[in-house]
């Protein structure tokens, strides 16, 4: 992961015109944007989009930005102004119904200690995590993950309650959220 | 439901869309009382949005940046555009264009824009050279590499000389499909069930040999010279930029164009044709390639087709080409009578239901859009009755299309079943206006979060609605004329079918018109 000072270099060559810098700035944050715009609660669908104009407006506007300041806060505001007016577009074309969970997700903003779990390096550990799985347990990411299906269809497939399935996926959210952490926290030190 | 699994398992159903109201309430008010699980939920999605990265390698950082790339691509073009015009506007002025040393400045610079234009379209193409990727897939797909059979997954990339197989009816109950395509090129080929693709080159354009089968292919328009090809036994066709569905069966190879043009070049005699949208052509090694005009009825989406031409026998078949066939069975034929033309006549109480689940409408249905089209001549009936329905028992549908009776004419109702409505797809949606008692089109389309009903081609009434049909039920049959009840005089439906057609997509006016042109002068000599 670059330090803050190897940012702010790239961001300088960047302001010259560098697409080379603008792909070190899209590889260093391109995770934690996506993440963070799904902390707010955006349809799956629609977060790649949103994560693009993210990048493309800070692009945009990258001469007015002052690299004394850290980048990341500042492309999550670009992040979260497009969120917000995105839902605009869709409430006033009427194509879009906020739920009350999806609204209390937008007011909320996420505290730095999830956001400062974004890292470039997640999906490394994320992999490595899997890769620990006892194979039942992969076996029902990959069949939720890669095929798509949901608990009712895998439950149906292995002939267990959905409620057991959902269950057997939370447990395995977990594993994978505490090796990620511990993997974090050993790289910190 | 207080526990900390209990809230992981609150997550879960979340992220696949199937809380019930209660649950949704339940999560809303831990949200908002407890900032320990508000944070928990958030990290939640954001390892969700990690996890799908992980098994969807099209939504990598390369790939990331390459669409990126192309979005920022574009808005440089408008400002090469926006340059290009300040500088002819510079050029008008009678004082600038006498001052030599501007126009040196003004075409150097001119010189250089081309160049970095130009620089930049080669790099747009050559990103366009990427490899296809598997984009869907059903179960039971193959692909053989080398010497290694691979089942076909969701965001596998193909490489050069590798078969994907699909399974027919014969040798499997499931359906089998895959979708390829490449996705900065909004080019998607579907490869259908039976048929065996090998992927050639990617030299000069993607170049695939269809071996049997058939594929289905929207095709964005290409470079020329680096255009997509395919090659049968009979034919070599090239493509640049189009739609079109290329069967290849019985030693003759079809090409049916949707949009666009198509070259096409018999093996045999080496004789070139260009197959314009609407038509088809037909390629044979002992005979003269022909050239005909299709029907223009819209099959962009096409899932299920029932013409109701078999004139006799308890079957009905699904013409649709898609996937696997969802044939229906009539279950008294003393209740129903075949016309000399083409349609059916149901004057008594019958049930008519699919061989088996209509698991395809659901699978098709993914992105959660649906249009059913149905062609009916209805009876006067004092009762609400079920036109056709996809449903279970005790009145539990996945969707349902029902008359109901107004004075001398008839209204009709749809019941919907979506993460937000209950089992019986209640709340139902009906038209505004009725018809009268003759041959009517009556089509309903769901898209994102409206649902909007058309008679005859004429939008009739639309509605906000919402949900997914992540909640269908996959044992579900393709029921007409009744419902699953221990008395089929209940809800049974006397009238005549003419056609049904299902799409996996909201039609808009315009091909609902298209379709009625196609249709009404056939059905009316029926």
């Amino acid at each position: 992961m670059k330090s803050e000072s190897q940012i702010q270099k790239l961001i300088v060559e960047a302001k010259t015109g560098s697409n080379e810098a603008l792909g070190h700035i899209v590889d260093e944050f391109q995770s934690s944007v996506r993440g963070f715009i799904a902390m707010l609660g955006v349809s799956p669908d629609m977060i790649i989009d949103l994560s693009q104009e993210t990048f493309l407006m800070a692009f945009k506007s990258i001469e007015k930005f002052n690299d004394e300041n850290p980048f990341g806060p500042w492309i999550r505001g670009i992040a979260r102004n497009l969120v917000y007016q995105y839902y605009a577009v869709e409430k006033k074309q009427s194509l879009f119904k906020r739920t009350a969970i999806e609204k209390h997700l937008l007011e909320k903003e996420p505290v730095e200690e999830s956001i400062n779990q974004l890292t470039k390096f997640r999906q490394e550990y994320l992999n490595t995590c899997l890769s620990e799985l006892p194979e039942k347990s992969a076996e029902l990411i990959r069949q939720k993950y890669q095929q798509g299906k949901n608990s009712v269809q895998m439950g149906d497939a292995l002939k267990i309650k959905p409620n057991s399935i959902r269950k057997s996926i939370a447990r395995i959210h977990q594993k994978l959220k505490i090796c990620i952490e511990s993997k974090q926290a050993l790289e910190n030190n | 439901m207080k526990s900390e699994n209990d809230f992981m398992e609150l997550c879960i159903l979340y992220q696949e869309k199937a809380m019930s109201k209660e649950q949704e309430q339940d999560l809303l008010s831990r949200l908002k009382n407890n900032p320990e699980e508000l944070k928990k939920f958030q990290e939640f999605l954001a390892l969700d949005e990690h996890l799908q990265e992980i098994y969807h390698p099209e939504k990598k950082s390369t790939l990331f940046w390459n669409g990126l790339q192309e979005r920022m691509r574009s808005v440089s073009t408008d400002t090469f555009r926006e340059n290009i015009l300040k500088i002819n506007d510079r050029e008008n002025k009678k004082d600038s264009v006498k001052n030599p040393t501007f126009i040196w400045i003004m075409a150097a610079t001119l010189f250089l824009s081309v160049v970095v234009f130009m620089f930049n379209y080669y790099n747009a193409s050559q990103d366009k050279k990427l490899k296809a990727f598997i984009l869907k897939t059903a179960q039971g797909a193959e692909i053989k590499r080398g010497n290694k059979v691979l089942l076909a997954t969701k965001g596998m990339a193909l490489y050069i000389d590798d078969i994907l197989t699909t399974r027919g009816a014969d040798d499997t109950t499931e359906i089998t499909y895959v979708e390829i395509g490449y996705p900065q090129n909004k080019t998607f080929v579907l490869i259908n069930r039976n048929t065996e693709v090998k992927f050639k080159s990617e030299d000069n354009g993607s170049q695939f040999l269809l071996i049997k089968g058939s594929v289905e292919a929207t095709v964005a328009k290409q470079v020329i010279g680096n255009s997509m090809k395919w090659q049968t036994d009979e034919a070599k066709i090239e493509i640049l930029g189009t739609r079109f569905v290329l069967s290849s069966f019985s030693k003759q190879t079809k090409l049916e164009v949707y949009k666009g043009k198509v070259s096409i070049t018999s093996v045999s005699d080496q004789k070139k044709m260009l197959v314009e949208k609407g038509h088809y052509a037909i390629a044979t090694k002992n005979n003269p390639m022909i050239l005909k005009p299709t029907n223009e009825r819209i099959s962009e989406g096409l899932i299920a087709l029932y013409n109701f031409e078999e004139k006799q026998g308890k079957y009905i078949h699904d013409s649709s080409n898609f996937g696997e066939s969802l044939d229906l069975e009539i279950q008294n034929m003393s209740a129903v009578k075949w016309s000399k033309n083409g349609s059916l006549n149901v004057f008594a109480p019958t049930i008519i239901t699919s061989v088996k689940p209509a698991i395809k409408i659901k699978e098709a249905c993914s992105s959660n859009e649906l249009t059913l089209e149905v062609w009916i001549k209805p009876r006067i009936s004092k009762k609400r009755s079920t036109i056709l329905g996809i449903m279970g028992t005790g009145h539990n549908v996945n969707f349902s299309l029902g008359q109901r009776p107004d004075n001398s004419n008839v209204h009709y109702g749809v019941h919907l079943r979506t993460s937000q409505t209950n089992l019986h797809g209640v709340p139902g949606k009906g038209t505004k206006h009725s018809t009268e008692l003759e041959l009517t089109q009556l089509v309903y389309t769901f898209q994102k979060d409206k649902v909007t009903f058309y008679i005859n081609g004429v939008k009739d009434v639309e509605y906000e609605t919402g949900g997914t049909f992540a909640n269908w039920n996959d044992d579900y049959h393709l029921v007409l004329a009744n419902e699953f009840s221990d008395k089929l005089i209940k809800k049974f439906w006397s009238g005549e079918f003419h056609l049904i057609a299902f799409y996996n997509r909201a039609l808009n006016q315009d091909e609902i018109k298209k379709n009625i042109k196609a249709e009404k002068n056939k059905i009316s000599k029926k």
